[in-house]
């Protein structure tokens, strides 16, 4: 007798533990990790101030008398998102329960955190900040826009060659230290990543679902406007609006994520055109419930697996398309990015290999870690690939 | 096809247009280096030449007429003239260069074009090769390290290989085996075409030069796409491996190559197709990357200089013809697609 | 059945391909051929040309000493050529060898008048020449293609005596009525020369008196009329007339260059930006009394810098000119140092860099309109330091427009200081001081004082510069927003005057004329006194000082002019740099003159030894 074992998965259970089962995917995910833990706690990991300092009796953390109100604001929704993912709710409420705690995280942050407009990084290293009884600085003691100023740093020196203080990685052409750099570029790596492409998702979605739902006219126009899309050379048009544009982080991020959604639109379209005919959306039509809970409620949860695929490979897209930016030369001017500091190993007339191997090495990670979990992801929502076809 | 075209220049003029610096007259080239005095006349002089104070549209219009081959004839002033239908194209003169915008496209397309037309076969025939051999050997060593490997490749950004391999590989300071730019040394111009052993030596000749200063760019740019083509195919080869067809030959008593080779293989470039219509235009954004790194005077590095200069004419003659080359590669693919497949057809 | 397109049909496909594409490979190798075949023609027709003059000249019984024949060593050398004269004399001169240098930008157009930028008038000073030259040691003019000049009492008229004995490289003399021709030619409104029309705005009339004589008139005195008549770039009437009737194609010509000069282009009408260079040959009926060493000038177009420096290292360009850090290492490069000579010097028609504080926004004054927070600002820009620092030590501190070598400069100013206290005090006159105490200054209506300091993009060491001068700016309390914007960008900003504080460059020239920067009337739209700074009594002195030609008149005037923009300090002046270069070490007779360094100078003064030269043809 074959012996049958009935299993209690859910789908969404069962998919996810395949992911997790593919090839490199545990380190993949453990690079993320580490990525936003760095990106979250990115002040208290490399600052030029001390943690924690006691002088003359007084006990005092700068780190917090300078927390930015990005800082702040990032270390809060971190915090939302953990308590959230403990709670045991539906997948929307926790979507909703985040977004609207968030929201109110921000306005909170912005009333009550004053951080000093400017920063004499100097300072720190001065007596104010060094004859006091005991401090604990943070394990790299270098804020990235530190051009360490007073030490006269000469700028582009390799790991471990300077005398007198520790560069891990080296410095960067302005004497800042590319570790604590490279730390705090996690944080707009992560961001412009998650953002870009949940703008371009939300339009891929909303285009993809009325063209795959209405056809006909409505799908004719816009699969015109889906190859308009497709077809500009995306780097070109990114190149167009930042240069016209002018730079700032934001901007950036809106405009990845505008010329990004083609691919999404395409994915929906696809499942919707299939989920049309199904017999539970005719009787939701039938019943006369609105457009938006049809296309949202009914039909996009069946179809979103794809699409969640394609998340994770755009999120890896619109990371090194930041990257090439800075790297072009296009990015912010004074913000850490990691693509910045990879165009820095080409510039000057001999080649600075640690400029090329530590940033251009984060980006090739983390790129590498979205793709795998990318492709086990796929692998494991697609049934006629998996080794074990057939056998569960 | 025509209204993608259009979409897509509609789409570049509207971001430029809306750009807080708008669009008027541009650059003087070395105007640092001119003495104060000698400036302003000459900017008062672009400014009336080409006529830039006309609201956006009208301008966007203006250029439209000029570029297509049927419509109204301008004189030099700006006035209209008659309707012809046979006209001539006249992308406009670029601000920065100061010259024709035809004359500068047609000196850089062909770089490009040469670049990417190696890049093509070199990506399909490696592809091909290595997925045909992970989906026959499948689950074993090759296929695993492959499936990686591949991975890895793919997640590389182009910079960062470009710039890795050009340090590593064309510095002094390593190892030099590759020139460091270009598309050919200056000698070369004075060499035979073919390479030879003459009487001072071994003369590389101008074709082997030519390919010698293209290995490093052409490694750069095919690395990316022969990662996913060879996951592509070795996953079209395994649908195939096992369908009714295959089957059947094997049975007939077909060897396993020939079962490859004759029948599974032609079914299986199919999809390969399809993605190699997608091909061309994600190499013409990889150009730009690999030719700002090499130095290589191509389009890519046109367009980068062009959106800096936020030169019009020039972007938009740029963006006119990536688009119709993209769309011309569409139509290739198609027609690729009917020459493999003959239960396709168009009637 | 349907036939069906085998394997065999695809290799026979591909064969099929390959066997065109090799047919093609081959017809453009035979064009090559071709084309190489034809320049030999050409060359070996000039010859034939001259042998046959050469015979006619013997047939008729003539003295040699004609204007298309040299003797060297028995004629009398003129001023201007005895410097090229005296190293043709040193003992390992030889004729030969290529001259092959580097420019970093794309030229557009070699055509002369209507290009714009340095590099192209660096082409064409080798091809077209003008009438008088500055003697590099002297600093006084010299006569080239003039022999002498006269300049009448009031200045109003200058009269140049014209040598006998010049011609065109196809042989054709040169007379005035060249001169006169080049004059009108460039102020024909047709043709697109605004900058030199603009220019010779100050020249009423030239006329031509005989063959050999010219005669410039102005319509007011101006204390640069002998440089602005002398310096006119002599085209030839017969070739570039026919462009009148057609001056679209002038205008839009990417390399129509012909004159008098050492050297000629292969071809005159054929040069365009995709050789990716510019290649001149030597003018073999070149008149001047001393020939010029090389036999070709090449310039490549080197666009990336670490390409350049790569090209440099493998030899294949003859010069390099570094940054301050690039050149630090370098030197103790010894791939470099083996095989090249390094030069450190600061050229003395060098420009100067500067902050300059916009005065005037929106039609309202802005806070640098306050001389007091200007002052401070300087007293903030700690100027010594940026030099050691970034420069490396490479730049001198910059006081005025004027250059502190020329005579026009008070030696007695003294720099301003880097003083934190002082520029706090000068800002809390102002009205500034931090009132909210969160370290950055504000107003009396407590607006803070930030502001956006425009710099160009491209530049690796301006863009130090403003982040060291953003943290030295913190220091008081001042907060400065660095704002990268590209070439036409800014210049747009410039014209509107939408911008905070911008650092740029201007050139000098060996006398500076405060007039287009300075003086209020060019603070219209369009002028370069962009930052909208009025001074009525710089104004005054300004006008007088242009009136003024007689020399030790005008100085004192300059002087008391520089005063007041030290006074009042429109601009942060910030330093003037040091040219740092490499020049392979065959190229002999390098020497610094006070116009800097004598390589390329004209007349050609450098050569290269038999033994060392590496290019044969």
């Amino acid at each position: 007798m074959i012996k049958v074992v009935l299993s209690g998965e859910s789908y969404a259970a069962r998919v996810w533990r395949k992911t997790r089962n593919g090839v490199g995917v545990e380190v993949g995910l453990a690079w993320i990790a580490l990525l936003v833990f760095a990106a979250v706690f990115a002040p208290f990991l490399a600052n030029s101030m001390p943690l924690l300092m006691s002088k003359d009796g007084i006990i005092s953390a700068p780190v917090l008398h300078y927390l930015s109100i990005e800082d702040a604001w990032v270390l809060a929704s971190f915090f939302i998102a953990l308590l959230l993912y403990k709670l045991k709710l539906r997948a929307g409420q926790r979507m909703a329960l985040f977004l609207v705690s968030a929201v109110i995280a921000a306005v909170l942050v912005n009333v009550y955190v004053n951080p000093p407009k400017l920063v004499i990084y100097d300072d720190f290293r001065s007596p104010a900040y060094t004859q006091v009884a005991w401090r604990v600085m943070p394990p790299i003691p270098y804020a990235p826009t530190d051009y360490l100023r007073d030490l006269v740093s000469k700028g582009l020196e390799a790991p471990f060659e300077t005398t007198g203080h520790l560069h891990l990685m080296g410095t960067e052409e302005n004497g800042a230290d590319v570790l604590s750099r490279m730390i705090h570029a996690c944080r707009i790596a992560l961001s412009i990543g998650l953002i870009a492409s949940g703008i371009a998702l939300f339009i891929g979605v909303i285009v993809g679902g009325l063209m795959g739902y209405f056809s006909g006219l409505t799908d004719m126009l816009g699969m015109r406007l889906v190859e308009i899309f497709e077809d500009i050379p995306t780097l070109f048009l990114l190149l167009t609006f930042v240069a016209f544009f002018g730079r700032s982080l934001y901007m950036m991020m809106v405009i990845i994520g505008i010329t990004g959604w083609s691919g999404y639109a395409r994915y929906v379209r696809t499942e919707f055109l299939k989920l049309r005919k199904q017999d539970y959306v005719q009787a939701a039509v039938a019943s006369g419930l609105p457009l938006s809970s049809i296309l949202f409620r009914h039909m996009l949860p069946n179809g979103i697996a794809p699409l969640l695929v394609a998340l994770s490979f755009g999120i890896a897209g619109a990371i090194l398309s930041e990257a090439t930016l800075s790297f072009l030369g296009l990015g912010v001017v004074d913000a850490p990015s990691w693509g910045q500091m990879l165009d820095q190993a080409v510039k000057s007339s001999s080649f600075n290999w640690w400029m090329a191997v530590f940033p251009g090495g984060a980006i090739f990670m983390t790129v590498f870690a979205y793709n795998l979990i990318g492709e086990a992801f796929r692998d494991a929502i697609d049934p006629k690939l998996t080794d074990d076809a057939g056998i569960e | 096809m025509i209204p993608t075209l259009l979409g897509i220049t509609v789409l570049v003029f509207t971001v430029m247009a809306m750009s807080p610096g708008g669009i008027s007259a541009q650059t003087l080239v070395g105007g640092m280096d001119m003495k104060p005095q000698e400036k302003q006349a000459l900017l008062n002089y672009y400014n009336k030449r080409y006529g830039l104070d006309k609201p956006a549209p009208l301008q966007y219009l203006h250029w439209l007429n000029n570029v297509l081959p049927i419509g109204f004839v301008m004189d030099e002033q700006g006035h209209q003239g008659a309707f012809s239908f046979s006209k001539g194209m006249d992308l406009g003169t670029s601000f920065q260069y100061g010259r024709p915008v035809a004359d500068i496209l047609v000196e850089r397309i062909p770089i490009t074009l040469l670049l990417n037309l190696v890049t093509i076969p070199v990506t399909y025939l490696i592809a091909i090769f290595v997925g045909m051999k992970s989906a026959t050997h499948r689950g074993g060593r090759f296929d695993v390290g492959m499936g990686m490997s591949m991975l890895a490749l793919w997640s590389i950004p182009t910079m960062l290989a470009g710039v890795l391999l050009l340090g590593f590989f064309a510095n002094i300071q390593h190892f030099q085996w590759f020139p460091t730019s270009g598309i050919s040394s200056r000698e070369a111009l004075d060499m035979p075409f073919l390479p030879h052993w003459g009487a001072s030596g071994f003369v590389r000749g101008f074709l082997l030069d030519r390919l010698w200063h293209l290995v490093l760019p052409v490694l750069c740019l095919s690395y990316g796409g022969f990662a996913a083509l060879a996951k592509l195919t070795r996953t079209s080869i395994l649908e195939n491996l096992h369908s009714d067809y295959a089957r059947t030959a094997r049975a007939k008593g077909l060897a396993e190559h020939e079962v490859l080779w004759r029948h599974v293989f032609r079914n299986s470039l199919l999809p390969l197709i399809t993605i190699s219509a997608g091909l061309l235009p994600s190499l013409l954004a990889g150009s730009l990357i690999v030719e700002h790194i090499f130095s290589i005077d191509g389009m890519g590095q046109l367009a980068v200089e062009a959106v800096k200069g936020r030169d019009r004419e020039l972007v938009l003659s740029i963006t006119w013809v990536s688009g119709f080359l993209t769309l011309i590669g569409y139509l290739l693919a198609d027609f690729c697609y009917t020459l493999a497949d003959p239960r396709v057809s168009y009637d | 059945m349907k036939k069906q397109i085998t394997t065999w049909d695809w290799l026979l496909f591909s064969l099929l391909i390959t066997l065109i594409f090799s047919i093609f490979l081959v017809m453009y190798q035979i064009d090559r051929q071709w084309l190489k075949l034809t320049a030999m023609e050409a060359s070996m027709s000039d010859l034939a040309k001259d042998v046959r003059e050469l015979r006619s000249v013997l047939a008729s019984g003539l003295v040699m000493n004609d204007a298309s024949l040299k003797d060297k060593g028995s004629k009398e050398v003129a001023v201007a050529f005895k410097r090229a004269n005296d190293a043709a004399h040193s003992p390992d001169y030889a004729q030969g060898d290529w001259s092959v240098e580097a420019f970093g930008t794309n030229l557009k157009t070699i055509t002369p008048l209507v290009s714009t930028d340095a590099y192209a008038s660096n082409v064409q000073s080798y091809v077209v020449e003008s009438l008088i030259n500055r003697n590099p040691d002297t600093l006084n003019w010299e006569g080239l293609i003039a022999k002498n000049w006269s300049i009448s009492d009031d200045g109003l008229v200058i009269r140049f005596q014209l040598r006998e004995d010049v011609n065109f490289s196809d042989g054709i003399a040169l007379t005035a009525d060249d001169v006169v021709f080049t004059f009108n030619f460039i102020m024909t409104e047709a043709i697109q020369a605004p900058r030199d029309r603009a220019y010779l705005e100050k020249i009423k009339t030239v006329q031509a008196n005989g063959q050999f004589e010219v005669i410039f008139t102005f319509k007011e005195p101006y204390f640069e009329a002998l440089s602005l008549a002398g310096s006119m770039p002599i085209l030839a009437k017969h070739f570039y007339e026919p462009y009148l009737k057609e001056p679209q194609k002038f205008n839009e010509s990417k390399g129509i260059l012909f004159g008098s000069g050492p050297y000629k282009l292969l071809d005159a009408m054929s040069w365009s930006p995709d050789k990716g260079g510019v290649e001149l040959v030597r003018n073999d009926h070149y008149w001047g009394d001393v020939q010029p060493s090389y036999n070709r000038i090449l310039w490549k177009i080197i666009q990336n810098d670490s390409a350049r420096l790569t090209t440099y290292r493998n030899g294949d360009i003859d010069s390099y000119a570094a940054r301050p850090v690039e050149y630090q290492s370098l030197k103790n490069d010894q791939q470099i140092t083996q095989k090249s000579n390094s030069f450190e010097y600061m050229p003395p028609v060098v420009g100067y860099s500067y902050i300059a504080w916009n005065e005037y926004r929106s039609a309202k004054p802005t806070r640098f309109a306050d001389k007091r927070v200007r002052l401070a600002m300087t007293y903030l820009t700690d100027v010594n330091r940026i030099i050691s620092n970034i420069f490396l030590g490479y730049a001198e501190p910059a006081l005025s427009p004027f250059s502190s070598a020329g005579k026009q400069h008070d030696n007695n100013l003294q720099a301003y200081r880097f003083d934190v206290e002082k520029a706090k005090a000068l800002l809390k006159e102002a009205g500034y001081e931090d009132r909210n105490h969160d370290g950055v200054l504000e107003d009396q209506a407590g607006q803070p004082f930030e502001f956006k300091l425009t710099y160009l993009e491209s530049n690796e060491d301006t863009k130090r510069m403003v982040l060291l001068l953003k943290d030295l700016y913190a220091r008081a309390g001042v907060k400065m927003i660095p704002f990268p914007q590209e070439w036409p960008v800014m210049l747009e900003n410039l014209d509107k005057k939408d911008f905070d504080a911008i650092t740029l460059g201007w050139t000098s020239g060996i006398e500076t004329d405060l007039y287009q920067i300075f003086h209020s009337t060019q603070a219209a739209s369009n002028g370069d006194n962009y930052v909208s700074y009025k001074n009525s009594a710089l104004d005054k002195l300004i006008d007088e000082a242009r009136r003024t030609v007689d020399e030790s008149k005008r100085l004192p005037l300059w002087q008391q002019a520089e005063r007041i923009i030290y006074d009042d300090q429109p601009y942060t002046f910030l330093m003037r740099r040091k040219s740092l270069l490499f020049v392979d070490q065959r190229i002999h007779n390098l020497q610094m003159t006070k116009l800097g360094l004598n390589i390329g100078l004209l007349p050609l003064e450098n050569y290269v030894p038999k033994a060392q030269q590496k290019y044969t043809q």
